[in-house]
């Protein structure tokens, strides 16, 4: 009797303590469920990144390459937008940050006074692929456009014969860019000297995606005395190439673009680009948060960061994409 | 004490309860950690509405200080203000967590407006018109950008929370559903633990029920009954099985001495048996010594001899020596007439007077009506002349007597042989008259005095006296045997 009576006693009491580990389990897994599970670890330094909200590969590199640098650096890092309506910038002084990355897409004039507020309250500041002018020391992090310029000028040198007329668009969507595009034409003359017909033609796209392939056509066909157009943006690359291929130009006119989309890099290696423009922005943000680091540990630091420019041309596409792939 | 009945239906009682009131508990507590997890989550939402609404009911006081200098106003942005610090934590740390980094910025932000709003008291009542009215104007932007920025990060917490609210749910359901088996197997094993429990006081009650009911029957035999129960009912089992082991000890104990005594009883009827029987056949031997059938038949061949011989003497000796020997060889009878008896003496008498003429007198005085009315037992008084002509003469060198006589005194018969010979020894009459036990050896001669005395014991065994014997050195030897006539002789097995 004893023996068919423990059985179904040692079951349920096994069934009991089963469902009691059971629940507790259940609990810790709510409330893991409903804690903060994105509660970070402590950092030394609260740094902030001000990119404009434009959702470009450009800008989500160098926030990439912030972030990796904050991780390696054990920094925190917070992300605001910056540009026409939002306050983030103008209010970044009250908001305890140890330093800020400024990618100054708004006025210069208002981007001192900011800069200034920040600098009162003891926040370092970098700016990203812009230059205010040089009576504040700002660090600088990003490219030389004069560089891009220059290279952009020898990649057409191997490209087209003479003469040459060359066609610049710059873009909204790459305000750093436009901001010195000066430089950016006196690079290219110094590559090319003489063998321009006329010096070259800027052109502008909107903040509109699509803006740029209004523009192409218009070149295209109101300005057929034009050889090379370059592109200083990703997307009016991509919007611009597709007119090209549909106005059956590709080899005709040549093309030349700008940033390492998959796209990009595969119309290049189809020859349908001459080559293209790869301005590191995975890089401008990792120096950024490096050079802010330093500022804050430091108390001082290397006031210019070039990152560099790249040209990517048929032949280069494939060992690129193995840099890229191993980084 | 622990394993007493009392302690034990205690501590199982209490254990079931405890296991229910356990479960029940736990249900509870994970009811109220339930509502608090979700009280949690929406705690800081809570958090931040009530912030954000210090943040807007600070403006009014801000603006109604700053144009009117109202002390009513001032102390109401001073608490306000208070209010409002009071709700910044002391401790704001850095982490790599973006919503945390909100917060940390939206504390940071509220800490700065905090010092403007004291800012622009400081320069209202310095009548620093131009810099309070610029604080305000930050200020102002300040509030606007920090309800802002609330809003952003509450609606970012609710989102979050919307975003496992499923999850929530899921696990909630999940809990109550493993709460509610938890309290049912629970329920069970608290159930199943005491229904065990009684079993385990009851069954050893039911066993002694049956192991009753089986003595009460007879049998001992049933196997003990081992419980390792309660103590107290441990020790009626103990003294149960004590008691139905004690029984059949007994019983077993009370068999066997009745199987001694029945085999003592056997034993002692066979050695009674065994005893006759030797009786028996010690009288048939002592008999059988007298059985030369062979002399008996020869010596009748003589007497028929002698008187073809006409030698009549020879005839007449001859004829006594075959009477002497019927009488003491084809008598088979134990008991015989005193006649028969007296004529084989008559006979030996007239043999001891042909042999020995001159120096023996043998005198025979018997009545003749006690020869057929009185029977005595065969062979008891010619062994003791015999007795007296072998010993009571010995060195004597004159003529001996040996007279026997019967005579009657009452109910008694009295049988004399008396000689005049040397006498026997006081020691010697003491042996001779000592009973024999029958398993007790004893140096018997054959048809002699100790032959005939141990014979009239055993015959009459009442009566000590049935041989008495008178002698004394030089004065002859009496020997008297006194017979009950109305004394059945033992001679029946």
């Amino acid at each position: 009797m004893n023996r068919f009576a423990r059985l179904p006693m040692a079951l349920f009491g096994f069934l009991f303590l089963t469902f009691f580990v059971l629940s507790l389990h259940t609990i810790v897994d709510l409330a893991r469920i409903t804690s903060d599970e994105s509660a970070g670890e402590s950092a030394q330094y609260h740094f902030a990144l001000f990119l404009p909200e434009e959702s470009y590969s450009f800008f989500h590199q160098v926030a990439q390459g912030a972030r990796t640098a904050a991780t390696e650096y054990n920094c925190a890092l917070s992300f605001h937008p910056v540009g026409y309506g939002s306050p983030d910038l103008a209010m970044a002084h009250f908001s305890g940050i140890d330093g800020a990355v400024i990618y100054p897409s708004i006025e210069e004039q208002q981007v001192r006074t900011i800069l200034e507020q920040l600098s009162a309250n003891n926040i370092s500041v970098v700016l990203v692929e812009h230059t205010i002018s040089d009576d504040a020391p700002w660090p600088f992090v990003g490219t030389n456009n004069f560089d891009i310029g220059r290279k952009i000028g020898e990649l057409i040198a191997l490209q087209s014969s003479d003469p040459l007329q060359i066609a610049v668009v710059y873009s909204e969507k790459s305000p750093g860019i436009y901001a010195e595009k000066d430089l950016v034409g006196l690079g290219i003359t110094s590559a090319l000297g003489k063998r321009l017909e006329s010096p070259p033609i800027a052109k502008m796209t909107n903040l509109n995606p699509l803006d740029a392939e209004a523009l192409t056509y218009r070149m295209l066909r109101s300005e057929p005395g034009i050889t090379t157009i370059v592109f200083t943006d990703a997307r009016d690359t991509l919007a611009a190439t597709q007119v090209l291929i549909d106005m059956n130009l590709v080899g005709t006119v040549q093309l030349i673009g700008f940033g390492a989309e998959e796209t990009i890099l595969d119309y290049v290696e189809k020859g349908i680009l001459a080559g293209t423009v790869v301005t590191n922005p995975r890089s401008i943000g990792y120096h950024a948060i490096e050079v802010l680091f330093e500022l804050k540990r430091n108390g001082h630091s290397a006031g210019y960061v070039d990152t560099g420019v790249t040209i990517v041309t048929q032949s280069e596409v494939s060992a690129f994409r193995k840099v890229e792939e191993g980084k | 004490m622990k394993r007493s009945l009392r302690m034990q239906l205690f501590l199982n009682i209490i254990l079931g309860l405890v296991t229910i009131v356990f479960s029940m508990s736990y249900v509870f507590f994970s009811a109220m950690e339930l509502q608090e997890i979700v009280d949690t989550q929406f705690r800081k939402e809570q958090f931040y509405q009530k912030l954000q609404l210090e943040i807007s009911r600070i403006r009014t006081p801000i603006l109604s200080y700053l144009s009117s200098r109202s002390s009513k106003a001032l102390a109401e942005l001073l608490i306000r203000e208070q209010t409002l610090r009071q709700m910044i934590p002391k401790e704001i740390p850095v982490t790599t967590d973006a919503y945390q980094l909100a917060e940390r910025e939206i504390f940071f932000m509220l800490r700065n407006y905090l010092d403007l709003v004291e800012e622009s008291i400081a320069f209202k009542r310095g009548r620093s018109i131009g810099e309070y009215t610029r604080k305000y104007e930050e200020m102002k932007n300040l509030n606007a950008y920090l309800t802002t920025r609330i809003d952003t990060i509450s609606l970012s917490g609710i989102r979050k929370q919307l975003a496992v609210y499923e999850s929530v749910i899921d696990v909630s359901r999940e809990l109550q559903l493993r709460n509610l088996l938890m309290i049912v197997f629970s329920f069970l094993f608290s159930l199943t633990w005491m229904l065990f429990s009684i079993n385990k006081v009851t069954d050893p009650m039911h066993r002694l029920a049956q192991m009753a009911g089986e003595l009460s029957a007879g049998n001992f035999e049933i196997e003990d009954i081992h419980i390792s129960a309660v103590s107290e009912v441990e020790a009626v089992v103990e003294a149960f099985n004590d008691m139905k082991n004690d029984i059949r000890h007994n019983i077993a104990e009370i068999q066997r001495q009745k199987s001694i005594e029945q085999g003592y009883m056997n034993e002692k009827l066979r050695n009674l048996k065994m005893e006759q029987l030797l009786k028996r056949m010690e009288l048939y031997t002592m008999q059988a010594q007298m059985n030369p059938h062979f002399l008996f038949n020869t010596i009748n061949t003589g007497v028929q001899l002698a008187i073809v011989e006409d030698a009549e003497k020879t005839a007449e000796f001859m004829e006594h020596l075959a009477t002497f020997f019927r009488h003491n060889i084809r008598e088979r009878k134990l008991i015989v007439p005193l006649r028969h008896e007296i004529e084989g003496l008559r006979s030996y008498f007239y043999i001891l007077k042909i042999r020995f003429p001159k120096t023996l007198d043998c005198r025979l005085d018997v009545p003749e009506p006690l020869l057929d009315s009185c029977s005595v037992p065969a062979l008891i008084l010619q062994p003791l002349v015999e007795n007296s002509v072998i010993h009571a003469f010995k060195g004597v060198h004159r003529k001996g007597s040996i007279s026997v006589k019967v005579w009657k005194e009452g109910k008694m018969i009295m049988l004399s042989v008396r000689d005049d010979g040397i006498g026997i020894a006081k020691e010697m009459m003491d042996s001779l008259l000592k009973r024999y036990s029958w398993d007790q050896e004893h140096t018997s001669k054959v048809m002699g005095l100790e032959n005939v005395i141990q014979r009239l014991y055993f015959f009459y065994p009442d009566n000590p006296d049935i041989v008495t014997i008178q002698s004394g050195p030089d004065r002859g030897t009496e020997v008297v045997i006194s017979i009950d006539m109305e004394e059945e002789p033992c001679i029946k097995f």
